[in-house]
């Protein structure tokens, strides 16, 4: 299953410039879960405690803003959310729900910090993606503000 | 002299899980730096250039010409233009005579490689600015 898995990971934008050894180290960590329609993954306020990656299904992110749901993002096979609270302990920022039967990958922040332990190059690798979505995320914010 | 060098490492946050090891190696990547008060450290728009982890003095952070953030001893900037050699995101000025630790994008790269705490630093400072440009789109 680890296996499958590996072949699985190799196509997540986040993990695409890590090698095979480094993905394994991150299959033998991820626990995979299966939920059905409708029911929430992650619950915004709740203090996180890793990320997930959809390996099969989709699921809809949603935000209380005031007592208003409002509809973030539609993730599918592939995608990665709360990937954030694999380096801090902030509460989510969003509700992940699943719109139909849906399996994740989960991966837990004391495993990750684990695996950065005995895999530093992951840590080395991650850095040039973190960069590259805060110029991304930065960027999109100033675009938003001139308008 | 290798132990005063080291015992200012032991004084950085960034390198507070280290071991002598591996102060011992940092210390010989490191650049010890005084400025004015009024050096620009970073500018803007520039690309790539030094890590700086500052151990006296202060800096104001300014983008777009407006302060967004005050560096005090313990922190850390330049941490995005190190990594990928692209543009600085903001100007970072001293506003007090300031004396900073310097590491280039090579020797940024031998230090994160020594201890992996220190890249787990460098990604959760990334993290939270990545929360903060989250949170700025959100209202």
């Amino acid at each position: 299953m680890a296996d499958n898995n590996i072949e699985f990971l190799k196509h997540v934008r986040l993990f695409e410039d890590l090698d095979r050894k480094s993905l394994e180290a991150i299959a033998n960590a991820a626990v995979e879960q299966s939920y059905t329609a409708g029911q929430d993954i992650v619950r915004q306020g709740d203090t996180g405690v890793g990320a997930f990656i959809v390996k099969k299904g989709r699921v809809e992110a949603f935000q209380d803003r005031g007592g208003h749901m409002h509809k973030l993002a539609e993730m599918k096979a592939g995608d990665v959310f709360g990937e954030m609270a694999l380096l801090d302990e902030f509460p989510r920022s969003a509700t992940v729900r699943a719109v139909e039967p849906t399996t994740c990958l989960g991966i837990q922040r004391w495993h990750f910090r684990g695996i950065l332990e005995s895999h530093p190059q992951i840590a080395l690798a991650l850095l040039p993606v973190l960069t590259k979505r805060l110029r991304n995320a930065e960027r999109e914010d100033e675009a938003s503000a001139k308008h | 002299m290798a132990d005063s060098r080291i015992a200012k490492l032991k004084g950085v946050p960034l390198f507070a899980h280290c071991t002598n090891k591996q102060m011992e190696f940092i210390a010989t990547q490191v650049e010890d730096m005084e400025f004015p008060a009024g050096r620009v450290l970073c500018t803007e728009g520039h690309s790539g250039g030094d890590f700086f982890m500052l151990l006296s003095g202060a800096a104001d952070v300014t983008r777009n010409g407006k302060p967004v953030a005050k560096m005090v001893p313990g922190d850390f900037f330049g941490e995005i233009a190190v990594v990928d050699g692209g543009p600085r995101t903001a100007t970072v000025t001293t506003t007090e005579p300031s004396r900073c630790l310097v590491l280039g994008p090579r020797q940024f790269q031998n230090v994160v490689h020594q201890n992996v705490d220190i890249a787990h630093s460098v990604m959760k400072a990334l993290t939270l600015r990545l929360r903060e440009a989250g949170a700025a789109k959100a209202d």
